[in-house]
């Protein structure tokens, strides 16, 4: 997993919890030190997975608290980070549409090859009519959480809409298949 | 500068240093910092980005690349596979450096193998054959200007071996974009020869094709042309009993067999009316006899027909083209056609020789065949009456009406020209039917009728056709009764080579015609194989002996004693005598002498028209008028 993921969540951590919290979650999630995360580096899934896990135990915070939390952080520091990507869309759609590729250029930073493949294959994007049809593959099962960020997009450029889940791979789904609907204002 | 901004330059710098790799056109490098500055680390990810979509672009056009010449070697192979099974010539024409790009097959085809892939389109033109060389020039400029959708034009194309091929090439023009100027042509050259220039019946060259090689031949000048034309003179007699197996047996074994005849550079091809003609080296007429001897040779043998052997009897024409004797191919065919004609009634194993007075003939024939048919159209036969002369008495009470062609320009044509000509076209029937029409009025003609009484009688010639006519009696008997002449005043004159033709239906028309109440003569008795046997059998009134007996009588003691011999035998038969052809006086009086009863001949007068007969011919005392009483 790309260390943009990890860093923002060690961000929330010592907004939410300072350097003690750090720690103490990551002891939680079995790591003697936390890395400091590189946004061009590749770091093991399953350690994002059990850091995710301890920051909510730590915080008390259920699933769904902790993807909103997340969540709002993410849209808030990549859009500190990568602020044409936002300018460029210009509306929630637009940059839905543009996230798989925006995700392969965050794993463009990756050196393998390999590594590259994996995480640009995680994400397509099909337009059906005025909805966008999702696929998102990957052995991670965070559809909780891009269901946070597509809420949080929509915040973000101040328009509505919902996500419809087609398939599920909690479900026992190859893939995960979200068909989602935004109206932009006025609509 | 402080420490913390050189170490950001330093690290900028890394970044950039990497991305020079970028220069010699590679792609295939991953940008790496140690950074700690998240904006470092974000250029580099950026960086790395446009590296990857880069190789993922280039990935996909050379994907994209693979696949279009995967196609276009797909489409070439299926091409080429359609090219190769039409068997077409490809070629393309480059205006710009006027170019002419052919494929192997094209030069193949061409005969012109030595120009190699390339060379200028001049060369394909030169190659046509004059006529040609303009019609395919228009279609070129036609479609390249746009008046035609597709170029396609048909030409002779030499085949480097003094032959011709029939082409057709067809082609589409590429036009600049940008001026809408012709850029180059592309198309395909196809060989039509076999469906041009060879009958498909017995394989050979058709006459075009001869047309054409004589032409080039001529042309050359070297005067070793010769042509000869074979007439198998009983092919139609063996084909008629020929299975149809046998009939193309037969076509295949005389083309393998006039082929054996050929020397290297030689023809055997077809005239227009299919007789097989030998275009030769040889150009005079030794050597022409002599090819014609070996040609005669092959088919001394029987031809093996399947199961079957069968004889064929043949005739050989030569034309011999030496010394610039003929113009062109043109001249040299209609010779070839004035051969045909006297090949065709020259007997089986004869070789004759064209001559140039043949031509002449030939035109006056033709100028004879025309005019009988104007003649006959525009109504310009006239009978022309000869007396026949009672030779005791010297009184005129018959007359022959012979045919004579009055010509508005030409005034009176021959006898000698057009007779031949109509019975060789067979125009001769409408003759006869034209003289009987026109003759049968003047038996009640007024003027005639003054000066020779009621009672004349007309003789006219019956040809072969009209003896062999079952209906000709009745359509005889008609025509008199529409005329109101009385049966026993006509009188048909026959020859004998007419009866023997078919001796039996004449036999019949013959005994209808006596049976009506018309008299039938035998005309021209003793000029051929006559046989006084016949003289028996015949239903005959009259015999009429032929000049050929009478001319000189008076001093050949032979045709004195034929004469006499005729004369006695005809008295015992009761037939009545006419001795034709009298012209002086000393004939006649030998013949009065020899008791000949009625006498013929330009002495009493030629056959004249009717107002002259009767201004010239008495009824009575004709003899004293010729000197002879």
């Amino acid at each position: 997993m790309i260390g943009f993921i990890q860093k923002v969540l060690v961000d929330i951590i010592r907004t939410e919890g300072g350097e003690e919290a750090l720690v103490a979650i990551g002891r939680k999630a079995g790591l003697d030190e936390v890395p400091d995360y590189r946004i061009d580096r590749d770091y093991p899934d399953d350690e994002c997975l059990r850091l995710l896990q301890a920051t909510g135990e730590y915080f008390g915070l259920d699933e769904d608290a902790l993807y909103r939390l997340y969540a709002d952080h993410f849209i808030r520091e990549s859009r500190q980070l990568f602020p044409m990507f936002y300018q460029m869309a210009g509306s929630a759609r637009a940059f839905l549409e543009r996230q798989p590729r925006i995700h392969t250029v965050l794993a463009s930073g990756l050196r393998n090859e390999e590594s590259r493949e994996r995480v640009r294959d995680k994400f397509e994007i099909d337009q059906q009519g005025d909805d966008l049809l999702v696929t998102y593959r990957s052995p991670n099962r965070l559809c909780g959480l891009y269901e946070a960020l597509f809420n949080r997009v929509l915040q973000e450029f101040g328009e509505t809409g919902f996500m419809k889940i087609l398939d599920c791979q909690k479900r026992g789904a190859e893939a995960c298949r979200f068909c989602l609907k935004v109206e932009a204002p006025g609509e | 500068m402080s420490d913390s901004e050189r170490r950001l330059r330093a690290r900028i710098n890394e970044i950039a240093d990497q991305l020079c790799q970028a220069i010699d056109g590679r792609y295939d490098f991953h940008l790496s910092t140690d950074s700690e500055d998240l904006d470092v680390q974000k250029l580099s990810v950026l960086s790395n980005f446009v590296l990857e979509s880069v190789r993922r672009n280039i990935r996909e056009l050379e994907r994209a690349r693979d696949q279009l010449e995967e196609k276009v070697q797909e489409r070439t192979r299926r091409l080429d596979l359609i090219i190769q099974g039409a068997n077409d010539g490809v070629w393309e024409w480059d205006f710009e450096e006027d170019q002419l790009q052919v494929s192997d097959r094209w030069l193949a085809m061409s005969g012109c193998q030595e120009l190699g892939h390339r060379f200028r389109p001049s060369e394909w033109v030169m190659r046509m054959h004059p006529q040609d060389r303009g019609p395919f020039s228009e279609a070129m400029l036609n479609h390249a200007n746009g008046l035609s959708e597709r170029f396609s034009c048909e030409f002779r194309l030499q085949d480097g071996r003094g032959g011709y091929r029939w082409m057709v090439a067809r082609g589409i023009c590429e036009m600049d974009p940008v001026t809408g100027s012709p850029r180059r042509m592309s198309g395909t050259q196809a060989d039509m020869t076999e469906q041009k220039f060879v009958d498909s019946t017995t394989r050979l060259p058709n006459a075009e094709y001869l047309d054409l090689v004589l032409q080039q031949r001529l042309a050359e000048g070297s005067g070793q042309v010769g042509l000869l034309v074979v007439v198998f003179s009983n092919l139609a007699l063996v084909r008629d009993s020929l299975t149809p197996a046998e009939e193309r047996a037969l076509v295949r074994e005389v083309r393998q067999r006039l082929h054996r005849c050929l020397r290297p550079g030689e023809l055997v091809a077809l005239l227009a009316d299919n007789t097989p003609a030998v275009l030769v080296h040889d150009a005079d007429e030794d050597g022409l006899r002599t090819r014609a001897r070996e040609l005669m040779q092959q088919f001394d043998e029987s031809l093996l027909l399947n199961e079957r052997r069968v004889w064929l009897s043949l005739v050989v024409g030569a034309i011999p083209g030496e010394d610039g004797r003929f113009i062109g191919s043109a001249d040299m065919l209609q010779a070839t056609r004035t051969m045909l004609r006297r090949v065709r009634n020259a007997a089986t194993g004869s070789f004759l020789v064209y001559q140039d007075e043949m031509r002449q003939r030939n035109r006056e024939r033709l100028d004879a065949e025309q005019s009988l048919r104007s003649a006959l159209r525009h109504d310009w036969v006239e009978p022309f009456l000869q007396p026949l002369v009672n030779l005791q008495t010297g009184e005129v009470d018959a007359f022959e009406a012979l045919c004579r062609i009055r010509h508005p320009d030409l005034g009176l044509i021959s006898p000698g020209l057009f007779i031949p000509v109509a019975e060789e076209t067979g125009l001769i029937g409408a003759l006869s039917d034209a003289m009987l029409i026109k003759t049968l009025p003047l038996m009640n003609d007024p003027l005639l009728t003054q000066v020779y009484g009621e009672h004349f009688s007309v003789s006219l010639n019956l040809s072969p056709a009209q003896l062999h006519d079952p209906a000709m009696a009745d359509h005889l008997i008609r025509e008199l009764h529409r005329a109101g002449v009385d049966p026993r005043r006509l009188k048909v004159e026959i020859t004998e080579t007419a009866v023997m033709a078919d001796a039996s239906i004449a036999m019949v028309v013959m005994k209808e015609l006596r049976r009506a109440g018309i008299s039938v003569a035998l005309d021209d008795f003793g000029a051929g194989y006559s046989s006084l046997g016949y003289l028996r059998q015949l239903p005959l009134d009259q015999l009429k002996i032929d000049r050929s007996l009478v001319s000189g009588i008076d001093s050949d003691s032979e045709k004195r004693a034929i004469m006499e011999m005729i004369l006695t035998l005809c008295e015992r038969l009761s037939l009545s005598v006419v001795v034709e052809g009298i012209e002086n006086e000393r004939e006649l009086s030998c013949l009065v002498g020899m008791g000949a009863h009625i006498g013929q001949g330009f002495l009493f007068s030629r056959p004249l028209p009717r107002d002259e007969l009767v201004a010239q011919v008495p009824r009575r005392g004709i003899l004293a008028l010729a000197g002879g009483q």
